[in-house]
């Protein structure tokens, strides 16, 4: 029996870890080494997954352009007339970051899917709807599920500009079945990359990626 | 006079904190910082919030490594949730929450020790890591990279009006000219390249940045891995103040500003009290940098 509880003593009655020891010296570089194994990590993806060198953790913020912000969305809906450009829906705002901090083909296609994945609605058309419903009824009458956040504008896009007509709604929100979506036939997603020419001080915007999937019939 | 009497009190109340065990100091002061610095998960941030103010509370659990172990593994799995948004100096913290717990695990009489070979080891590693990646980058050398930055960059604004011959007005046009860059497709104006307003001054003024802060960075780099000697740790301690004192001034990033303090006060030696109160004194100048100075001044002004 004393046998039997001997080691658990001893674990408890372990000397504290002091300096000169090799436990000693791993537990000082634990935290730099975990530093330089993320840091590898992230040399690695930023060589061959043409992830941006500002995230990962490889200390490298502050050296080029090449910022997430530099590489941008352009989508649209593809309807059976016509290409309408779509601002990034809220629901997928986590995953456009990702495809544009490492983009690839996979992921381009994942988030164009996904996107294909949603109902989208005529903004302005819904307004004019709810103001008729305001006309033709009492106004405290009205539907609250009826209204919605405005879409928000990006920063620093003069105000007097017009904000995008169409939104998303996710077909699994239980708002949807109160908007009347619009019929697109696929969706197309564009990844552009910008460069900055010092000499003249311009940004050069080039495609990088693209894609373009269409609604099958089995797709919801 | 009230100011007068501010000053001396501030003075007063940083002098008792450098007076106190840096053991006792840094972490709190470093609960302080993960309070400061909101986590983008709720069901992650929401224990860590709790954990720092039971902390507080009860200060035993500051020197207890099961308690930082906690802290690291909490700030870790949000950064690996969120690596495409999550900013390096968020990596330095985790790396500073562990360096805390293992060093609450080593005997005590060896703790200081410990704290400042982690903390100078983290600091050179953090400056060699910066130096390099601006050596490689293709757009840094050449002054390109700050150039677009002094043009585009919103945190950049007052260095270039003040030293770069540029009005803020061009520096809105020229924000403006970017966004519509990314987003204009939405409004029906999509163009693929624009020229921005610059000045010639900018130019150089970005040449010159570029220098400084490699120049700078790879100093400490070089200081932070030199061995022990009391000059060389006056030197480092002296080249991180005027790095901390002049880059956030700049680029008022101060995330990485405290960590940095934090770290700069954990690897000063016992003798060095001077340093550490410069330390805790560029942790709150980094705050008043994030001040809207010239709004300050123009309401004044219009009074």
């Amino acid at each position: 029996m004393a046998n039997h509880l001997e080691p658990s003593r001893q674990a408890r009655t372990q000397p504290p870890l002091t300096e000169g020891t090799g436990r000693f010296r791993l537990r000082i570089t634990l935290a730099p080494l975990c530093l330089c194994v993320v840091a590898l990590l992230h040399l690695y993806r930023v060589q061959w997954n043409q992830q941006t060198p500002w995230k990962g953790g490889g200390f490298a913020m502050f050296s080029t352009v090449d910022a997430r912000a530099a590489r941008y969305l352009k989508l649209y809906l593809v309807t059976e007339t016509d290409l309408i450009p779509v601002a990034v829906p809220s629901t997928l705002r986590k995953r456009a970051n990702q495809l544009r901090a490492a983009p690839s083909e996979t992921k381009l296609r994942d988030f164009a899917t996904r996107l294909l994945e949603l109902k989208w609605y005529n903004q302005r058309l819904h307004r004019e709807a709810i103001k008729q419903q305001l006309l033709e009824t009492d106004s405290n009458h009205v539907d609250p599920l009826l209204l919605t956040n405005s879409s928000s504008s990006p920063q620093n896009v003069p105000s007097q500009l017009q904000a995008p007509d169409f939104r998303a709604i996710s077909p699994q929100d239980d708002n949807a079945r109160h908007f009347q979506p619009l019929e697109t036939q696929g969706v197309r997603v564009e990844l552009w990359r910008y460069q900055f020419v010092s000499r003249h001080a311009s940004l050069h915007g080039r495609k990088h990626l693209e894609i373009e999937i269409a609604r099958t019939k089995s797709t919801p | 006079m009230k100011f007068q009497n501010v000053i001396n009190r501030l003075a007063v109340a940083i002098r008792q904190v450098a007076r106190t065990d840096v053991l006792d100091l840094l972490p709190l002061l470093t609960v302080l910082l993960l309070l400061l610095s909101p986590l983008s998960t709720w069901y992650l941030h929401t224990p860590l919030v709790l954990l720092c103010i039971i902390a507080v509370a009860y200060r035993k659990l500051l020197k207890a490594t099961p308690f930082w172990y906690i802290i690291s593994v909490l700030w870790g799995t949000t950064i690996y949730f969120h690596w495409e948004s999550t900013d390096n100096h968020k990596y330095l913290i985790c790396y500073w929450c562990l360096a805390l717990c293992t060093t609450f695990s080593v005997a005590p009489k060896d703790q200081l020790k410990a704290l400042r070979q982690t903390s100078r080891l983290l600091i050179g590693l953090c400056m060699t890591l910066a130096t390099f990646w601006k050596l490689m980058s293709p757009d840094y050398l050449d002054g390109t990279f700050f150039h677009y930055c002094l043009l585009v960059d919103e945190r950049f604004t007052s260095v270039a009006t003040t030293f770069g011959n540029i009005s803020s007005t061009a520096l809105t046009d020229n924000r403006e000219l970017w966004e519509l860059l990314r987003e204009g497709y939405l409004y029906g104006i999509e163009f693929q390249n624009t020229t921005l307003e610059t000045s010639p001054e900018l130019g150089k003024l970005a040449r010159f940045l570029s220098w400084w802060t490699i120049f700078i960075e790879a100093a400490l780099a070089w200081l932070f891995f030199m061995p022990a000697h009391p000059l060389v740790s006056r030197i480092r301690n002296f080249v991180l103040l005027v790095f901390a004192v002049t880059t956030y001034a700049v680029a008022p990033v101060k995330g990485f500003g405290w960590i940095l303090m934090l770290l700069g006060v954990a690897q000063c030696h016992n003798d060095e009290k001077a340093f550490r109160i410069a330390y805790l004194v560029t942790f709150l100048l980094i705050q008043c940098y994030t001040l809207p100075f010239a709004g300050i001044v123009k309401l004044l002004i219009e009074r």
